[in-house]
């Protein structure tokens, strides 16, 4: 007898309509009814594991919303290459203690820089980026240091000056000590003095 | 049909607004969304099982839609290539998890843990057959082909017809029908092979 296809399986499977016939060719068919019994097993099993969809409150999807959001991305990219076509050209922006300078080294220029003059110019821009770093580095070491040495003399003045008024504070506490010392001790000599006139 | 500026458009069909949106009619290409939004969201759902990274992928799948829009030519129909956008977009979305589950295992393995069975230590609380049934299917499920995995996402769970999938797909509904075969099989090989060992248990 002839066996039944995948297809065929399948649709009975599903539940799809098909012909009487296919009914009792399983019928008949122990390895087609072995077959279809394993089918539906997977599908009772793909069921059994079905993701249910909570309710979910949808986020508004728009085409004005789109049209911004492209708009805004077409907008960084036409920067980005503008930037990149600028630089391409010699585009040199530096910045140093008198001010921002802007330059095209290459613009204007008549004849087309040899291969390797672009290298060299490349290089020259590439040692100019590392001094401008360590230049930057060494200014950031130097301002971390005099904030720091700012802020030593700032305590050092700060201690002098507590110091100083503490001292005083010691002076004047040891005057005053000073002072009633001298008054006892001259009040014991009148006590002696008058005990030595009474005897 | 000729529909005035400003006229509803809630009843045009899908190509109708497909053609009005790519002249730049915004309201148009909104009626394709709400028409589609919720029907892309659960068929995301069922592939991602998050709600969080569902939704996400929406606006993704849409956007991409939105990009494209101008290029469809309207060889197939809006739906087919919508929902084709959408199921590449998870089949990536899986994949790109595939690889960072990997990962992490790979991790695991050379920090000197065992992940070979999860399901050690033989519990005995009730449930566990089932959820031991129901790990086994998921990992089926897991180790299908993307292809087959989308067919039974779309056949069994979205209940999409086989010429629906069909023209998702652009391949014919036997091909289809081949997948969703082959897809039963693994899933209910894997159950019966499980009803047997307990069986064999017993």
């Amino acid at each position: 007898m002839k066996r039944l296809t995948e297809e065929q399986l399948i649709d009975m499977a599903m539940g799809e309509p098909h012909p009487q016939e296919w009914d009792q060719r399983i019928a008949d068919n122990p390895e087609d009814r072995e077959r279809l019994a394993v089918l539906r097993a997977g599908l009772q099993a793909a069921r059994e594991i079905e993701p249910k969809p909570p309710l979910m409150s949808v986020p508004p999807i728009t085409y004005e919303r789109f049209r911004r959001r492209t708009l805004l991305t077409r907008l960084s990219w036409a920067a980005a290459a503008a930037m990149l076509a600028l630089s391409l050209l010699g585009l040199r922006v530096e910045v140093n203690d008198r001010g921002v300078a802007v330059q095209f080294s290459l613009l204007g220029s008549d004849s087309k820089p040899s291969s390797e003059e672009r290298i060299a110019l490349l290089e020259q821009r590439l040692l100019e980026a590392i001094e401008l770093k360590s230049a930057l580095t060494q200014s950031q070491i130097d301002a971390r240091l005099n904030a720091f040495y700012n802020e030593r003399d700032r305590d050092l003045n700060a201690f002098s000056q507590a110091l100083e008024v503490k001292m005083n504070d010691l002076d004047l506490n040891n005057a005053r000590y000073l002072s009633v010392v001298n008054d006892n001790v001259a009040k014991l000599e009148r006590e002696r003095e008058l005990r030595g006139k009474l005897q | 049909m000729v529909v005035e500026k400003g006229a509803p458009m809630e009843h045009l069909l899908d190509a109708e607004l497909v053609k009005k949106a790519q002249k730049g009619e915004g309201r148009a290409f909104n009626i394709l969304v709400e028409r589609y939004q919720l029907k892309v969201t659960r068929l995301v759902y069922r592939y991602v099982n998050n709600t969080d990274v569902a939704l996400d992928l929406v606006q993704d799948i849409f956007l991409k839609i939105f990009k494209n829009l101008v290029n469809f030519k309207g060889e197939s129909k809006f739906s087919s290539w919508l929902f084709r956008v959408a199921v590449n977009d998870c089949i990536d979305h899986l994949r790109q998890i595939k690889v960072r589950k990997e990962q992490s295992l790979d991790q695991f393995r050379e920090s000197g843990f065992d992940v070979g069975d999860q399901s050690a230590d033989g519990e005995i609380a009730a449930g566990v057959e089932t959820r031991e049934q129901r790990r086994l299917i998921h990992q089926a499920m897991e180790r299908l082909p993307d292809n087959q995995r989308a067919v039974v996402v779309m056949k069994i769970y979205q209940e999409m017809t086989f010429e629906e999938i069909a023209a998702v797909f652009e391949e014919p509904v036997s091909t289809i029908k081949s997948r969703l075969y082959k897809a039963l099989n693994a899933l209910g090989g894997a159950l019966r092979q499980k009803q047997f060992i307990e069986r064999e248990k017993l």
